[in-house]
């Protein structure tokens, strides 16, 4: 006691913030999974321009780019359930991971639905052509021809996506979530050490960014090996 | 081979992520499963102020306001209170949002919160505030010496709403600075003059000191203001306020917020 930055309760901490992990891990998953599923159904929309829905689309997408994630999660967290208390659906006692979740999810769908596209419309129209000449049907030259390419086109953003994912996971606290950095904030304020607890954050985000940046880029050389 | 390492990866993954899902969901279950009789409170309690309202070892709320609630709701067997911790700022906004019907981190009465909230009339513990400066300085006395000056709050706090009134009312400002709940940061800004000045209990102040080392003085001359901390309650909440009001009369009278008093903070609940 006594000081402001003590370099052995690093080391003490370290266990306990790891141990909050699997709630990072747990919004990082359920987001990108989420999002790569809702985001290839706007994708979709997008390019095929189905009506109402591709406006809605246009109009979801910059919404949710053009704004920050916590004020996302503050309109589903705290919004949201007033509105539904409307029509007479109680959700406001909610576990709120799942508000968390939800969050993760639809954010991660909007990018994830720009990078689809973009990857999409970067494959040469020949290819598409070139399908169809030789008598695939619309769906096989999607899955066989087209997006195969998109994948690999897609897959470096796609990386850059996770990866920044996993660091906004860091605003889930503001709701009282504790994960990775609200155990640091809880432990900080308890001892009235709190430096020591963001040093940790700071090693473990790092060291998480890096594996999983290193494992893009190696994944990525062994699709391009396998084309080939 | 590689093909399978990854493979057992991301079983590892789900098998993980279910496991956590099943967990969190038996818990909501045995909460549900009380008594019919019985009406649910959720409560929110700060998360970053110990002794009083903070997140404990095993990752629950804890503190001397959570004691308190825990020893009146033994009292109001037809209440079950259930914690959760939530961040000072954000804690109105649940109230708000009828996250919860109970807020607590040592809240004081000011008149733009009683207009929205009901508060508790019995307080549970003093909360009369003081000014604090880095040691040696001779230049702040009283609020208006602040006129100027950079001073520290955190965001929702009454020592805000009072500074912010200050602001509204008088020509010369104070120069508030917002910052996150963090009694470090508030203590080595004043130190390193990045803060004139803070504002802080007698107790506060001291458990600042043994934390960080010698480096505050307070103002003795005067107080910033006079107050004690209550429950605060959402509007409509009147039966459970008055239930809560008896409570806490009984608790005086008997000695048991004393006792608790001196477990959390080694003092009175009544003193400053």
């Amino acid at each position: 006691m006594g000081s402001l930055f003590d370099i052995r309760l690093v080391f003490e901490y370290f266990p306990l913030i790891f141990s909050r992990f699997p709630i990072t891990l747990l919004i990082v998953v359920v987001a990108i999974g989420a999002g790569l599923v809702l985001g290839l159904f706007i994708a979709l929309v997008r390019m095929r321009k189905v009506l109402l829905l591709n406006q809605f689309a246009i109009l979801y997408v910059s919404f949710v780019r053009g704004t920050p994630i916590i004020v996302q999660l503050f309109i589903i967290y705290y919004g949201f359930p007033l509105l539904l208390e409307q029509v007479g659906i109680d959700i406001t006692q909610w576990e709120k991971i799942y508000f968390v979740l939800v969050t993760y999810g639809l954010n991660n769908a909007a990018f994830m639905s720009e990078i689809i596209r973009s990857a999409i419309s970067s494959v040469p129209d020949g290819q598409r052509e070139a399908a169809y000449s030789v008598g695939l049907s619309r769906w096989q030259a999607l899955r066989r021809v087209i997006l195969p390419q998109a994948f690999l086109n897609a897959f470096p953003v796609f990386g850059t996506r996770v990866v920044n994912t996993f660091e906004s996971t860091s605003l889930a606290f503001t709701l009282g979530i504790l994960d990775m950095v609200g155990q640091a904030q809880a432990i900080g304020s308890r001892t009235y050490h709190e430096l020591e607890g963001y040093v940790v954050l700071a090693i473990i985000f790092i060291a998480i960014s890096m594996i999983l940046e290193k494992l893009f880029v190696h994944a990525e050389k062994r699709f391009i090996q396998q084309r080939r | 081979m590689k093909k399978r390492i990854s493979f057992y990866f991301l079983l590892t993954i789900i098998m993980g992520v279910i496991a956590l899902g099943c967990s969190s969901e038996e818990a909501s279950k045995q909460a549900s499963s009380s008594d019919a009789n019985v009406r649910e409170i959720s409560v929110g309690v700060g998360s970053n102020f110990e002794p009083y309202a903070y997140i404990d070892n095993d990752n629950q709320p804890a503190g001397y306001d959570v004691a308190v609630l825990k020893e009146i709701n033994r009292r109001l067997p037809q209440y079950q209170f259930k914690y959760q911790s939530i961040e000072l700022k954000n804690l109105l906004l649940s109230l708000d949002a009828k996250k919860i019907q109970i807020a607590t981190q040592q809240f004081e009465k000011n008149p733009d919160r009683e207009e929205k909230y009901l508060f508790t009339n019995e307080g549970f513990a003093n909360y009369d505030k003081r000014l604090v400066i880095a040691k040696g300085r001779t230049d702040i006395k009283t609020i208006d010496d602040l006129v100027g000056k950079k001073v520290g709050c955190a965001q929702g706090s009454n020592t805000a709403a009072i500074l912010e009134k200050y602001n509204q009312t008088h020509q010369q400002k104070i120069n508030i600075v917002y910052v996150q709940n963090a009694s470090s940061a508030v203590y080595d800004d004043i130190v390193n003059g990045r803060l004139d000045a803070g504002v802080m209990t007698r107790k506060t102040f001291k458990r600042n000191q043994e934390a960080f080392g010698d480096g505050l003085d307070i103002v003795n001359d005067s107080l910033f203001s006079k107050s004690e901390a209550y429950f605060i309650l959402s509007k409509n909440e009147t039966q459970l306020r008055d239930d809560i009001d008896k409570v806490l009369k009984e608790m005086k009278e008997d000695g048991t917020l004393s006792k608790l008093s001196y477990e959390y903070t080694n003092s009175d609940y009544d003193v400053e």
